[in-house]
């Protein structure tokens, strides 16, 4: 090699371009959020009901400790209102607990024993509740939520190290550029506007409709328990060792949807997808809420928003009945109780 | 029995790809502390590792090719009476090599097989190896140009070996002559300021034409689209084969540029494979800068041998024969060379009747040339060729011809709805100006130092958002690694 002077002048120039730009850009960005020119960028993950919802939880930690955490799928999303849930728990316990709903659209039980991980390194809560359902472990449906743990900023919270996922915890002019791609994205930005509409602070999906058609063919014809959601269930039984209280609740569907979900036959539902969770579960010795047949005492019909989701009257009835039973768990668990008054934590 | 690719391979080292950062940074690293005999044998092992990276078989087939077509080419330089029959033979063993695999990769040897014995299919299916296509027909071409003693054959099996093998243009060419490239083999190489800045400048455009380009473009294109056209919107069907072919084109142009960008750091200068096909006049024009090093191998081994042929049988300029067969034959076999698939023989088919059009065009009386016509006439007549290529990509992307006729119907049948919003048409058709723009000034500074004639500041801009382009691609499309279109042949 035979370099003689100058030489490199052009990439310096570039790289000190780039210097410019980066550090203006990341100025201009935090300026203008500190005089509410505009809102922080969201984080700009492929889902943006995530990126909401982190960034409310950032923002809520900031002021105080999240106590519980409940995760599943759009089924409880729409199912916990954690208002709701907390009050409750207060008139049944006189203890105050800060709940979030951080459930997501589309997840399965795979990616949520990796969301789950994330949710405990990252805002390190007393409890977490995981609401779980037949699909959930079908692998009919797990494609959907691949992207989320595919994410950059997500494996970096699971200290899986990666630029990408590094500059969107840290660079807010980072995220703002992923913002101007995201705003070009029609299907990103349908859920981020669909979700600013309903989603209440406390991460609550608020459906309002009350349409009960039920479909006759089967919603999931061949089921079998997929293997990687039984590892992601597993992921989050384990996340008990991290000091976390660890509930397992089962999501309802409309019991006249039943007969339809699982294999066309209500039978298949509890053999084929409950009675194997719970005998998966036994080993941690984590409390396994279900809800299935008190549902249809519990809920009127008009209290469904479809036969998978409840709308926001069902969410109220369904979280004041979580509440007592979490309630009454906990109360039984001595060891719980043990934990919870020590305020364990890193709160 | 499922046939099942074997995998023996370390890793399929993709050229975009952080473990083929890290091999270049040790084969460069390692180059430059060597004389240029071990720099030799130095990149030879680096190929063949290279080779073998995706999988080992492939590095063995690779190394016999090499020690085949040097003994062929000391017999045809040593021989007087059988060196004839030794080209033969040379060009024989190559082409059915490549047939072979090329019919086994496409299924036709494992039918056969079957056919003939009742039923038994191969346990193993039979991959084409990694640039077999492209470093075959740069062997035939070395050893007709020994045969025709247009150059001397070499005697050094580590410099010859290096010339078939060498591993920035192994995977998809350009496929290069032994006068382009021995001599700088041979020779003491510099790497000094202008190589390490076109090299640079190469390596940037070609990531930009693959990342931030063919990338973007490659949005439009959603997957099973040209396979079953009826389950997207007749729109969606228009704008897949309206930028089928620029897509293909930055992807294919995005991988020439970075190879040859990563070539001249090592001070060797690999061919170009493109000139900004799409300002192309006519369709002669358009194979003149289209894989200009494909394009090249068969207009000189395939196109002017049939001519002569029929020149020595007196058939005249203007006789049918004359017109017909050479750009028939010509490609039909590029046809082949791509796959052993009757659509990609229809595309050799419809891509020799263009070419025979344009030559009787040309050969009217009063026939001016595009390039002495209005510049808005030459507009329209690069529009022109561009719609002409529209059948060929049906053809190219359907992969049969019961798929591409599918799909052309399907272009004059409405419903569904469309896919892709307005919204989503900003990027593309922002990446569809930037090709657009990328090729002007290419055409007026050259592939290598486009950049290099503006003021130093504005150069520093450029280059800095060339990068930042690059790596938000990288970051945003979020995989590991990106392969190319043409590696697939």
């Amino acid at each position: 090699m035979q370099i003689t002077p100058p030489f490199g002048g052009v990439l310096l120039g570039a790289i000190l371009f780039l210097i410019v730009v980066l550090l203006t850009g990341e100025g201009i960005v935090r300026l203008g959020i500190q005089a509410n020119l505009w809102p922080e960028p969201l984080l700009g993950t492929a889902n943006a009901e995530m990126d909401i919802k982190v960034q409310a939880l950032d923002r809520l930690v900031k002021q105080q400790p999240v106590d519980c955490l409940f995760l599943g799928s759009s089924q409880l999303d729409t199912a916990i209102n954690p208002g709701v849930f907390s009050d409750e728990y207060q008139k049944l316990t006189g203890e105050t607990l800060h709940c979030y709903n951080f459930s997501l659209g589309t997840l399965t039980a795979g990616p949520a024993g990796r969301i789950a991980t994330l949710l405990v390194y990252r805002y390190h809560p007393k409890m977490l509740v995981l609401g779980i359902s037949a699909r959930d472990f079908s692998r009919d449906f797990g494609e959907l939520a691949r992207p989320l743990t595919d994410d950059p900023w997500v494996r970096h919270n699971l200290t899986d190290q990666n630029p990408g996922g590094w500059l969107t915890e840290n660079s807010l002019f980072y995220r703002f550029l992923g913002q101007i791609r995201v705003a070009l994205d029609p299907d990103y930005q349908a859920l981020r506007s669909r979700m600013l509409q309903q989603l209440a602070p406390d991460g609550f999906l608020q459906y309002t409709g009350n349409t009960l058609t039920i479909d006759t063919t089967s919603f999931i014809p061949k089921f079998k328990l997929n293997a990687e959601d039984l590892s992601g269930l597993d992921e989050v039984m384990a996340l008990k060792d991290q000091g976390v209280h660890i509930i397992l609740l089962e999501v309802p569907v409309y019991p006249g949807f039943l007969p339809d979900y699982v294999e066309g036959s209500e039978r298949k539902y509890y053999t084929a997808f409950r009675a194997p969770v719970q005998n998966r579960i036994d080993v941690y010795r984590v409390p396994f809420i279900y809800s299935q047949e008190e549902i249809g005492s519990l809920i009127r019909d008009s209290q469904w928003n479809d036969v998978k989701h409840l709308n926001t009257s069902g969410a109220e009835s369904f979280s004041v009945w979580v509440a007592r039973k979490i309630a009454g768990v906990l109360q039984h668990d001595t060891s719980t109780h043990t934990i919870w008054n020590n305020e364990y934590g890193n709160h | 029995m499922t046939p099942q690719p074997i995998r023996f391979g370390i890793m399929n080292m993709e050229i975009i790809s952080l473990p083929f950062v890290y091999f270049l940074a040790a084969a460069l690293g390692v180059y430059h502390l060597l004389p240029r005999r071990g720099q030799n044998i130095w990149l030879l092992l680096c190929s063949l590792y290279f080779a073998a990276s995706w999988r080992w078989e492939f590095a063995v087939i690779l190394g016999s090719s090499i020690l085949i077509n040097y003994l062929i080419a000391r017999r045809i330089a040593a021989g007087i009476l059988h060196k004839k029959a030794w080209l033969w033979a040379g060009i024989g063993l190559n082409t059915a090599g490549l047939l072979f695999f090329r019919f086994a990769a496409t299924g036709y040897i494992d039918l056969i097989l079957r056919v003939l014995s009742g039923g038994t299919s191969l346990s193993t299916k039979i991959l084409l190896p990694i640039g077999f296509s492209f470093y075959t027909l740069q062997a035939i071409a070395y050893l007709v140009e020994v045969y025709q003693k247009q150059i001397s054959p070499e005697h050094d099996l580590v410099d010859f070996g290096l010339f078939l093998a060498y591993f920035p243009h192994l995977i998809s060419g350009p496929i290069e002559r032994g006068k382009n490239l021995l001599p700088q083999i041979k020779q003491n190489r510099l790497v000094g300021n202008n190589e390490l800045a076109e090299g640079g400048w190469l390596i940037l455009t070609g990531l930009f034409r693959k990342l931030v380009i063919a990338g973007t473009l490659v949005t439009l294109l959603p997957e099973g689209i040209f396979a079953r056209p009826m389950e997207f919107a007749a729109s969606d069907r228009w704008i897949a084969i309206l930028i089928y072919g620029i897509w293909l084109y930055n992807d294919f142009a995005g991988y020439t540029g970075l190879v040859r960008g990563i070539s001249l750091l090592f001070g060797i200068r690999l061919s170009p494979n493109f000139k900004q096909p799409f300002f192309a006049h006519n369709m002669l024009d358009f194979w003149n800068r289209w894989h200009m090093s494909l394009s090249f191998w068969l207009r000189d081994y395939i196109f002017f041998p049939i001519q002569r042929f029929l020149i020595r049988r007196g058939f005249s300029a203007g006789k049918p024969a004359r017109i017909i067969l050479p750009p028939l034959v010509t490609m039909l076999v590029s046809g082949i060379w791509h796959n052993a698939t009757l659509a990609l023989l229809a595309w050799g088919a419809l891509h020799s009747l263009y070419q025979m059009a344009d030559h009787l065009i040309s050969q009217k009386p009063g026939f001016i040339s595009p390039k002495k016509q209005p510049r808005w006439k030459q507009i329209l007549f690069s529009l022109r060729v561009y719609c002409l290529l529209l059948p060929t990509w049906m053809l190219f992307a359907a992969g049969s011809l019961k798929l591409a006729a599918g799909f052309c119907l399907s272009l004059f049948t409405g419903g569904g709805t469309t896919r892709f919003r307005l919204l989503e048409l900003v990027f593309p058709m922002a990446a569809l100006m930037v090709s657009f723009f990328l090729d002007a000034f290419q055409e007026k500074h050259g592939e290598e130092r486009t950049v290099f004639s503006f003021p130093r500041p504005v150069q520093s801009v450029v280059v800095g958002l060339g990068i930042l382009c690059v790596v938000l691609s990288i970051l945003w499309s979020n995989i590991p690694s990106a392969a190319f279109v043409y590696q697939g042949f």
